[in-house]
């Protein structure tokens, strides 16, 4: 997965098609760039990678393939779901939920916790 | 047979990897082809004279470029001291120099076709590191040459006539520029252009870059010179349809297309166009942005201007009623009976110059573009901000006719795409017209703002970077590093959700109007007529040149040349340059009575073909035939189309099909002598 990110041309549209992009530490063609330069471990300390929705709309606008939100998950992978000390979502998703959560976002959390969606 | 073999240094391209002494000495022990005498000598020497019926190489030699005229006349100087009657060389690829040697074997006597080439460079030094490896592989081929050249036998070129008449397809700038070079050097052209009129898409274009002259000003001249040259024959409205023959003796059909008006009863007054009721047509010179008539005439300086029927459109050929056009033609030149009329003629040459398209961008909803009026591409642009265009030059929004108080220009829409939805290349031109488009809103609106999203700005090409510096720096047009995510229609605008690299934040605008530089390709007919030429294209559909390098303006099929944007993305100079260097190349052809052909050509053995047909099918160029001949159950090898690629000979089944120069023989002897 890594070696596709030296395919990215920083153009840029992936970022301009993230809804979460203004709330990212890192917007996706930053962690693109990142993760070409530094590896994976690079990133793994982001807020970014958790703020990612999965929605995959980055990966549908890049025009050379590369894949932000598959990088991502490699990201939070390589650290195991649950020892994540930064994703404050993923504690008690359930029972913090509320309307101003964007159901997208509210899924993609329960995905990733690991929590059964009630 | 007396045979002698040369090794060349190339320098140290060879040398520092082949042993090319030993090499040089080495070939001259006969194992294969039976020469007795092995003696290890310094190199160049001559063995003690083998029997006549004896192969032998009674002479080896190395030299340090045996290309250059110390190593031709080596070869020569001992074709006839030593009386040799096969030569192999053993240097760089036969595509670098066989001709070369050949050709000094010629000027001693020699048939050229006995002399062999052993690629000891591009297939053994430049790919191995172990010289002694090497060495002995180098050994392998030369030996396989040697094998080689012993049954080869003379050939004779033949020669064919040349028809002194160039078929140019396509009338763009491209077609019009080569037409009007081979005119002027006394040949007949025929130009034949599928739309109405000559021009393309540069007649559509306003200003061009980076002088900024009017394209019309500059275009229309050359339209009339073409159409008025004594030499050019222009068939518009019309298509080739089928061609065949060979380099000097094409065969072309022509389809001229029922125009339904009388070419030469017309006065181009335009009465029946008024006449014509049905007024709601999409323009297509327009790209959509304004309507026409059924009977129309293309665009005011349209060449020839002569009216045309669609009859798609006309309400008589639709509903058979109507005829007000007949009606108000004062010289009677409408003609509903009209039909398409097919020509054939011999052409010497032909040149493809069927040019481009923008891609469609159905496939990138996030623009907007099939949503929103205001969101345009490049091509519409140059039409709204033309003064012959829908609005007379005025620059307005399409959607409510307001001046736009801010214009964004996305670059690379489906350019530098390696998915599925747009082209990887780089389609060349939007950076310069984009920069172009910017200066020519601040020509005539300074106040109003206008944003440029690009991935990088590409300039290379004379006074290209400074035309783009200008719009930065004279006219303040804003430069954003970054790409737009989204367009939104909203309230009569539209809302911009973009990245800006350089901030590394999100940048959100509202404008009024939005420009998408749509990658180009290939116009819709390349590959039909790719596959018309034997001619081929590249991945992406571009004709290719027959070498990206030394043969730029030559398609692999001999007698076919490219220009202009049927080759590659390519703006006006570079299109016009090109043109007139295929039209020099086409008539370096055409200044000839007769060519030379290549012997090297398939030929079937009368006794043996059985007429299953096999290679009828398998060969590319169309070169076999089985009817005809004397014997109609056997197939016949035209040798002036035959290209000697040998899939006929391999398809073969009953082993009759031989390709000259390269006999099942000769290429099992090769194998023999590197096999056993
Ligand atoms: C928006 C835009 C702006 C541009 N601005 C500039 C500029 O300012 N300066 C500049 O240098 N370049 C500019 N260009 C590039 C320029 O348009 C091209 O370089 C030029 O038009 C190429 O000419 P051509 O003859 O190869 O192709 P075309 O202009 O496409 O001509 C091809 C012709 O072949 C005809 N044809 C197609 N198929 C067939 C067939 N089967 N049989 C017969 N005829 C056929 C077509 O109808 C057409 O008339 C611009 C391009 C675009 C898209
Ligand atoms: S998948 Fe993640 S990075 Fe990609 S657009 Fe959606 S939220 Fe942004
Ligand atoms: S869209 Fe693709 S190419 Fe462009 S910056 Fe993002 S990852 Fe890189
Ligand atoms: S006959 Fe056809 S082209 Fe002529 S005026 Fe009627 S609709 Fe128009
Ligand atoms: S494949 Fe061979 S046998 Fe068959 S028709 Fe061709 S030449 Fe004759």
């Amino acid at each position: 997965m890594i070696s596709m990110t030296n395919k990215c041309m920083q153009c840029g549209r992936c970022s301009a098609a993230c809804p979460m992009a203004t709330e990212m530490d890192l917007p996706p063609h930053m962690w693109v760039y990142r993760i070409n330069n530094g590896g994976q471990s690079s990133v793994q300390q982001t807020e970014a990678i958790w703020q990612c929705l999965s929605c995959f709309c980055c990966e549908a606008r890049c025009p050379r393939g590369v894949k932000p939100a598959h990088l991502a998950e490699e990201a939070r992978g390589g650290q195991g779901k649950f020892t994540n000390d930064k994703g404050k979502l993923l504690e008690n998703i359930s029972a913090n939920a509320n309307d101003k959560i964007p159901r997208q976002l509210l899924v993609a959390a329960l995905r990733k916790a690991g929590e059964p969606c009630a | 047979m007396r045979i002698g073999v040369f090794v060349c240094h190339c320098g140290n391209n060879i040398k520092a990897t082949v042993d090319v002494a030993l090499l040089a000495e080495r070939v001259r022990e006969g194992f294969l082809w039976g020469a007795s005498s092995v003696s290890p000598s310094v190199s160049p020497s001559v063995s003690p004279s083998a029997s006549p019926s004896v192969t032998s190489v009674v002479f080896s030699a190395d030299y340090m470029y045996l290309c250059a005229e110390g190593g031709q006349k080596m070869i020569t100087d001992a074709i006839t001291e030593h009386g040799l009657e096969g030569v192999v060389v053993c240097a760089c690829s036969p595509r670098m120099h066989e001709a070369t040697f050949r050709k000094a074997a010629q000027r001693a006597g020699l048939n050229p076709y006995k002399l062999e080439i052993a690629n000891i460079r591009e297939q053994c030094s430049w790919v191995h590191a172990d010289k002694k490896a090497a060495t002995d592989k180098a050994l392998s081929l030369a030996k396989a040459a040697i094998a080689k050249v012993k049954l080869a036998k003379p050939l004779f070129p033949g020669e064919n006539t040349v028809e002194k008449r160039a078929l140019v397809i396509g009338g763009g700038i491209a077609g019009i520029q080569a037409a009007l070079d081979i005119a002027e050097a006394g040949f007949a052209v025929d130009l034949v252009e599928k739309t109405p009129s000559i021009g393309g898409k540069m007649a559509q274009l306003d200003k061009t870059f980076p002088t900024l002259d009017c394209s019309a000003c500059i275009l229309t001249p050359k339209m009339v010179e073409a159409a008025s040259h004594e030499n050019i024959t222009l068939h518009t409205y019309s298509e080739v349809e089928k061609v065949e023959g060979f380099v000097g003796s094409f065969t072309a059909v022509i389809r001229k297309k029922a125009r339904g008006v009388n070419i030469k009863k017309c006065t181009g007054c335009g009465d029946c166009l008024a006449a014509c009721p049905m007024k709601k047509i999409p323009n297509e010179f327009e790209s959509g942005m304004a309507n026409r008539t059924a009977i129309y005439i293309p665009f005011a300086q349209a060449v020839p201007n002569v009216p045309v029927i669609d009859r798609n459109h006309c309400a008589y050929f639709k509903n058979g009623k109507c005829k007000r056009c007949e009606g108000a033609c004062q010289p009677k030149a409408i003609d509903f009976s009209q039909e398409d009329e097919l020509i054939a003629e011999r052409y010497g040459v032909i040149v493809a110059a069927t040019g481009y398209e923008p891609i469609a961008l159905d496939a990138f909803g996030e623009y907007g573009y099939h949503d929103n009026k205001d969101v345009i591409t490049s091509l519409e642009f140059e039409r709204l901000t033309n003064a012959s265009g829908p609005t007379g030059g005025k620059l307005l929004r399409p959607s409510d006719g307001r001046v736009p108080k801010r214009v964004t220009f996305i670059q690379c829409v489906g350019s530098r795409d390696a998915t599925a939805r747009g082209k990887p290349y780089c389609s060349k031109v939007c950076c310069m017209y984009t920069a172009k488009h910017a200066i020519l809103i601040k020509e005539k609106h300074p106040e109003t703002d206008v944003e440029v999203f690009y991935i990088d700005v590409r300039t290379p090409g004379k006074s290209f970077e400074e035309f783009y510096r200008r719009a930065v720096e004279a006219y303040g047009v804003r430069y954003i590093k970054g790409q737009v995510g989204k367009v939104i229609g909203e309230n009569g605008s539209l809302r911009i959700q973009a990245m800006d690299m350089l901030e590394n934040g999100r940048y959100d605008s509202v404008t009024d109007l939005v420009v998408l530089a749509a990658a180009v390709e290939p116009s819709a007919d390349t590959k039909k007529i790719a596959r018309m030429l034997a001619a081929p294209a590249d991945v992406n559909g571009f004709l290719s040149e027959a070498h990206p390098k030394l043969r730029p303006v030559e398609s692999a099929t001999a007698g076919v040349f490219l220009c202009g944007m049927a080759n590659g993305p390519k703006d006006i100079p570079e299109t016009v340059a090109q043109a007139s260097a295929a039209a020099c190349k086409a008539i370096g052809i055409l200044m000839k009575d007769k060519l030379v052909t290549n012997p090297c050509t398939a030929k079937a053995d009368e006794d043996l073909c059985n007429g299953c047909g096999l290679c009828v099918g398998v060969c590319p160029y169309g070169a076999i035939s089985s009817e005809g001949g004397a014997f109609p159950r056997v197939v016949c090898v035209n040798s002036a189309l035959c290209q000697g690629c040998g899939g006929c000979a391999a398809a073969c089944p009953s082993g009759a099909m031989d390709l000259q120069g390269f006999s099942h023989r000769q290429i099992t002897a090769e194998v023999d002598a590197l096999c056993l």
